[in-house]
């Protein structure tokens, strides 16, 4: 029933949508991006509906849910794998699509539509085609389903147990979040792109509305980027007894890359506006947004990761090749035809003023993104040339990004007034000395009561001097300026950069751990406070079975857990307890559990509370702009 | 603006060459459980091995944590003594650290590769024999 409405609904949607791509009356297009939205909530809630419902003849409920899984991660399963996660995409596509109709739609033509109908055609198309969430089961597996169809009316199979969703996905509600956060993120960088190569395949007027558009519908993508990444990071820190919260990991990378383009975007587009330099830049940044969203779910969703050689078996990865190709083909060809109109683009003239600082931020956010993109393509080219595997080690990526971040951390600095004419340096200093100062003094400060390094000192000043700078500014000056939204959004976001680096400095530079053996009852000493160990007690939930250990020290009592999965063979997750402060978490793992033997990672890691209190500040950043309602 | 053009295109060369430089000296390199057998390894020398987690061939014993890994071809029986990753399960591609011994691996060091599929243990979405060579 839900198998053949979902392929027949989804068919419906495709031949909607290759409707609203031929339509030549504009009178037509919002009824039908109309129908297509609702179409896809529709279909959105059809496949909640089966897996609440448990209908395992659907061959996805079969292999991703199960009758035990607790209800916020049956909700959740719908985006725990490729071809659900499709149709979440498909949602948020078409929900883009609608509020692309509504604020930003290009009055004089049609083609923006086109082009973001053409986007739609192609996702939709992977699950009308290819492989599709509704696919009913046709083989049975010892557990779940091993073979479906997605042609409707069939004779189905039904399994009487479903496998469950991945142990991962069941530890914490974060990890239920943080995907969509992230399909939301990628998504809308679809906006930007249509608006870009729409306006100019049709530009009449000659003006700057393109980048406008542009830069207004990115800065939605940018927020949920950034809330996303952000999820995932606090999720594999909180949760996950791993006491790291970023490791470079190649599906790690690739939301960051978009992320850094956009950043870059945001601010070049502002020069653009103000300055009309860098037209072709722009356009390219635009450009590469979107790819890289494309990029980055190949890269995840492909299997190149696993090894080159298991792309062979996926189709997505070929599918969404072919995609990239087609929309690169076609981001080039509008590229060309405005050769002229790029050619226009005026010249930097004040190398030190704010059009300078702009190119500066540019150049070093575009060569962080490259860095990271080589990082991530590097083993995979490697394997490719010489069949041997390869990973590209951590110190990669200290050596190469740590330094350009930096850089970027000190430009900032200047960002609270920037003029279009040069800087004056000693002026800069002169109205600035008494923060410098204190930024020197909290500074040296800290030094005595850390393990410094020159990395820590540069690092440090730059970040004290950059929150110094940006809240003494609000301070003086924030209810002054009322008009400009979009600037206290940027200073906002730097203060919240500065935080975070910060932390991440306090992080990297000062934690320690050790592992701890002992039995139920003991107590052991660590950075200067005394822990006791308890006995551990067991729960069973329907879904799993928990081992908790309590911990406490002279405060609290905190517990560490394993975390064991019914349905399932593999490892237990562990999940940590952390004993937190302000400037440094005990973190404490438990390794393995032998009756009442206990082996604990114990962590004291610094500014992990600074970090995220910074990702929090940089998140709110929207606030500004709700004020002048500039969406 | 061609001048600009030759500068931008200059600067990327660069980068991707310092890049590809710096990337590989700070490549792991492993080897997979096949070529053990035409590697001469003197005893405990540390080698790094990669391979797929077979399934249903993980056990504790003795805090040890057992399990055999294989390319498709040969398999080789794993004894970690370390932190295991969360990431960790059956069928998923581990890099590991340490000495191998008559035919026995003993690691205490892994690496994983973060796959982001979420099925469950006994999902099917990759076949270990069908990639390797």
């Amino acid at each position: 029933m839900i198998y053949n409405t979902g392929i027949i609904f989804s068919w419906i949607s495709f031949s909607l949508l290759i409707f609203l791509f031929f339509n030549k009356k504009n009178l037509y297009t919002e009824i039908l991006v109309r129908v297509n939205l609702f179409i896809q909530v529709f279909l959105f809630c059809l496949l909640e509906v089966g897996l609440f419902l448990n209908d395992f003849s659907l061959s996805y409920v079969a292999n991703y849910s199960a009758e035990s899984t607790p209800p916020l991660y049956k909700f959740a399963s719908l985006w725990g794998s490729l071809d659900g996660s499709i149709l979440l995409w498909n949602l948020c596509l078409s929900l883009f699509m609608y509020f692309y109709l509504k604020l930003y739609k290009d009055p004089s033509s049609n083609i923006d539509i086109k082009i973001f109908t053409l986007i739609m055609i192609f996702f939709v198309g992977y699950t009308v085609f290819s492989s599709s969430p509704f696919a009913g089961c046709i083989e049975l597996a010892t557990i779940g389903c091993s073979a479906s169809t997605i042609l409707p009316f069939a004779e189905l199979v039904t399994s009487n147990i479903g496998r469950g969703p991945n142990p991962l996905l069941q530890n914490h509600p974060l990890m239920a979040i943080h995907p969509p956060m992230l399909y939301i993120g990628y998504v809308g960088m679809t906006m930007p792109f249509v608006a870009a190569t729409s306006r100019l395949y049709s530009r009449k007027d000659k003006s700057n509305s393109w980048i406008e558009v542009a830069e207004k519908t990115t800065y939605i993508p940018w927020l949920f980027l950034t809330i996303g990444i952000t999820l995932g990071a606090a999720w594999s820190y909180e949760v996950l007894g791993w006491g790291g919260y970023w490791a470079w990991d190649p599906v790690e990378n690739v939301s960051f890359i978009p992320w850094l383009l956009a950043t870059a975007f945001l601010h070049s587009a502002k020069i653009q506006k103000t300055q009309n330099t860098l037209l072709n830049w722009n356009y390219i940044l635009v450009g590469l947004m979107f790819l890289s969203t494309l990029f980055g779910t190949f890269i995840t969703r492909s299997g190149v990761l696993i090894s080159v050689h298991a792309f062979s078996n996926g189709n997505i990865g070929t599918y969404l090749l072919f995609g990239m190709l087609i929309f690169g083909l076609i981001f080039i060809a509008i590229g060309s035809k405005n050769i002229e109109y790029f050619s226009k683009s005026k010249k930097i003239d004040n190398w030190f003023g704010k059009s300078g600082f702009f190119v500066f931020n540019n150049i070093f956010l575009f060569s962080s993104a490259l860095v990271i993109f080589i990082g991530t393509i590097f083993p995979l080219i490697y394997e490719t040339l010489y069949s041997r595997q390869i990973t590209v080690g951590r110190a990669y990526y200290d050596i190469l990004v740590g330094p350009l971040l930096l850089i970027l951390l000190g430009l900032m600095i200047f960002s609270v007034k920037l003029s279009i004419r040069n800087l004056n340096i000693q002026k800069w200093f002169n109205e600035n000395v008494i923060l410098i100062n204190i930024a020197l003094i909290v500074t040296i400060f800290t030094l005595f009561l850390l393990n410094n390094s020159y990395i820590l000192i540069i690092t440090a000043s730059f970040s004290f001097l950059l929150i110094f700078t940006t809240v003494s500014n609000f301070y003086k000056s924030f209810r002054l300026t009322k008009g400009s939204s979009s600037y206290w959004t940027g200073q906002i976001a730097h203060l919240g950069i500065g935080i975070f680096a910060l932390g991440i400095i306090l992080n990297v530079s000062q934690s320690f751990s050790t592992e701890i053996e002992l039995n139920s009852f003991q107590e052991f000493n660590f950075n200067n406070d005394t822990y006791f160990v308890y006995n551990t007690i067991e729960e069973s939930l329907p879904e799993k079975n928990v081992l908790k250990l309590p911990i406490s020290n002279s405060n609290q009592t905190k517990y560490t857990s394993l975390n064991i999965f019914k349905n399932s063979s593999q490892q237990a997750i562990s999940s940590p307890a952390v004993f937190r402060s302000i400037i440094n978490d005990i973190y404490i793992t438990v390794k393995f559990i032998n009756e009442d033997s206990y082996k604990l990672i114990v962590r004291n890691n610094y500014g992990v509370l600074i970090m995220w209190i910074g990702l929090l500040i940089t998140s709110l950043s929207f606030f500004p702009r709700l004020r002048k309602n500039e969406v | 603006m061609k001048k600009n053009f030759i500068i931008v295109l200059l600067g990327i060369g660069l980068i991707i060459y310092a890049s590809t430089i710096i990337a590989s000296r700070n490549t792991i390199y492993y080897y997979t459980t096949s070529e053990t057998e035409n590697i001469e390894i003197t005893t405990n020398e540390r080698i790094k091995l990669g391979g797929f987690v077979v399934e249903d061939s993980v056990s504790q014993e003795d805090g040890f944590t057992v399990f055999t890994i294989t390319d498709g071809n040969k398999d080789i029986e794993i004894v970690f003594d370390g932190f295991i990753p969360e990431l960790f399960q059956e069928n998923m591609g581990v890099i590991l650290d340490g000495v191998l011994d008559s035919d026995i691996f003993f690691a205490d060091d892994m690496l994983v590769k973060h796959d982001n599929e979420y099925v469950s243990s006994d999902g099917e979405t990759y076949d270990v024999k069908s990639y390797s060579k």
